[in-house]
């Protein structure tokens, strides 16, 4: 497989994509207390006002196949967008996409990769689950349960948020529908700045069979 | 008036020519030198810093590592921090590896075209295989002491992600001590070779 078929690989695959075991501590839950939504939703780390410049390596897998990846993005929490820079082992720019809730700009990609219109969309998608949308909101309804609090979307399509620990932190978007059946788990916190950061995403698409690994191998507010 | 018109083509024409006759001869007099210098090398170990400029972020990406190189063709590139990878290659095959990927996989180079084009790269880097890299490249004398060469890609594909190398070799031309990896757009990434130890025995379990 040459470097542009994998990509391209990881890329469709990322459209149409499994099960591996999880390289993240598990957090421990201690007993839940009395708390509300607004409390709740001033724990997802990517509600802080502000933005995050972030060096991540990641794992794409889909049926046998395990492609590592390297890279660096920008993460605006006021504008909910990211901009994304994949880079190959020797540092050349594999693509530079910003992604917001509903779109995808591509700045740069590699000629190989250009020539499969999905890509860009196909990255956008991923990134957008973890980083961007849905985030939890105030109409979202909450059930304190006995070691974690969920938060609930009214709606058809469902939408939920897991929130654990002590205090009380941002586990787990689940989401079950119509438009996909994927769920994204946020591990291992610790502080960047006085805001704790997960340092492990685990991104798993149960309908196309993929799964995305991210390690935050560096975090840095931005300071503009 | 009338001598106007010779005056002009001495000025614009001819001078011109003759400067770049002249850096045409001093390219090939540092070429030949370089040559001559590398020639004598049949390993090559030495540390790296890889630093990645992103123009859009105004951020520098630093990563660190070990280079090996055993003539003809043994290589061995080693990402150590922050994530380790890379690869090794003997021949026409090898292994890469990623921390993040678990155990190695064997590669064929025949049937990996994007690994094929960084494998040869290296080399030509680390052979000074001059004759291939004039074969590809546009080579200008940027610079003697030390000397720096810089190399604007032949063909339009390459054009399309490369803007320029910029390559630096050590005070005695005997191996490349940096090389600039400009890409369109702006952002750029320098790879500095340091500690640099030529002609030792290298443990064959490297490739």
């Amino acid at each position: 497989m040459s470097l542009r078929q994998g990509i391209v690989g990881l890329c469709l695959a990322l459209l149409f994509g499994g099960c591996a075991s999880l390289p993240f501590e598990k957090p421990l839950l201690p007993p839940t207390r009395i708390l509300t939504t607004t409390e709740l939703l001033a724990a997802d780390w990517r509600a802080v006002p502000g933005g995050w410049r972030i060096r991540q390596s990641g794992l794409f897998e889909l049926r046998g196949l395990r492609l590592p990846m390297e890279g660096f993005l920008e993460l605006d929490n006021d504008g909910r967008r990211v901009r994304l820079v994949a880079l190959e082992g020797l540092g050349l720019k594999l693509f530079d996409l910003t992604v917001t809730i509903d779109g995808v700009e591509v700045h740069h990609l590699l000629p190989d990769l250009a020539k499969d219109p999905r890509l860009a969309e196909a990255v956008a998608a991923s990134v957008r689950r973890i980083f961007l949308a849905p985030r939890p909101d105030a109409g979202d309804r909450l059930e304190i349960r006995k070691r974690d609090y969920r938060l609930t979307r009214p709606g058809g399509e469902r939408v939920e948020f897991l929130f654990g620990g002590e205090p009380p932190l941002l586990l787990e978007t689940r989401v079950r529908g119509a438009a996909g059946d994927w769920r994204v788990g946020y591990y291992q916190y610790r502080e960047a700045a006085g805001v704790p950061i997960p340092e492990g995403i685990l991104l798993q698409d149960r309908r196309a069979g993929y799964r995305l690994t991210l390690w935050l191998e560096s975090v840095k507010r931005v300071e503009e | 008036m009338k001598y106007l018109l010779p005056l002009w083509l001495l000025l614009f024409v001819f001078l011109p020519l003759a400067a770049w006759a002249e850096e045409d001869a001093e390219l090939e007099r540092v070429l030949a030198g370089l040559k001559v210098s590398a020639a004598g090398i049949e390993t090559l170990a030495s540390d790296f810093t890889q630093e990645k400029h992103l123009e859009i972020f105004r951020e520098t990406l630093v990563s660190q590592g070990r280079f090996y190189f055993a003539r003809p063709d043994k290589l061995r590139w080693e990402t150590t921090a922050p994530v380790a990878s890379g690869f090794l290659l003997n021949g026409s095959g090898g292994k890469r590896w990623h921390q993040r990927a678990g155990a190695p996989v064997p590669f064929d180079l025949g049937r990996e075209p994007g690994m094929k084009l960084i494998a040869e790269q290296l080399l030509a880097w680390a052979r000074v295989d001059l004759d291939w890299l004039k074969e590809r490249y546009h080579l200008t004398l940027v610079g003697t002491a030390p000397v720096t060469l810089r190399l604007v890609p032949r063909q339009v594909a390459a054009k399309q992600y490369l803007d320029y190398l910029l390559i630096a070799f050590d005070a005695k031309g005997r191996h490349v001590a940096s090389v600039e990896v400009h890409e369109q757009g702006g952002d750029y990434t320098l790879i500095r070779f340091d500690a640099a130890v030529l002609n030792q025995p290298l443990d064959p379990a490297l490739f």
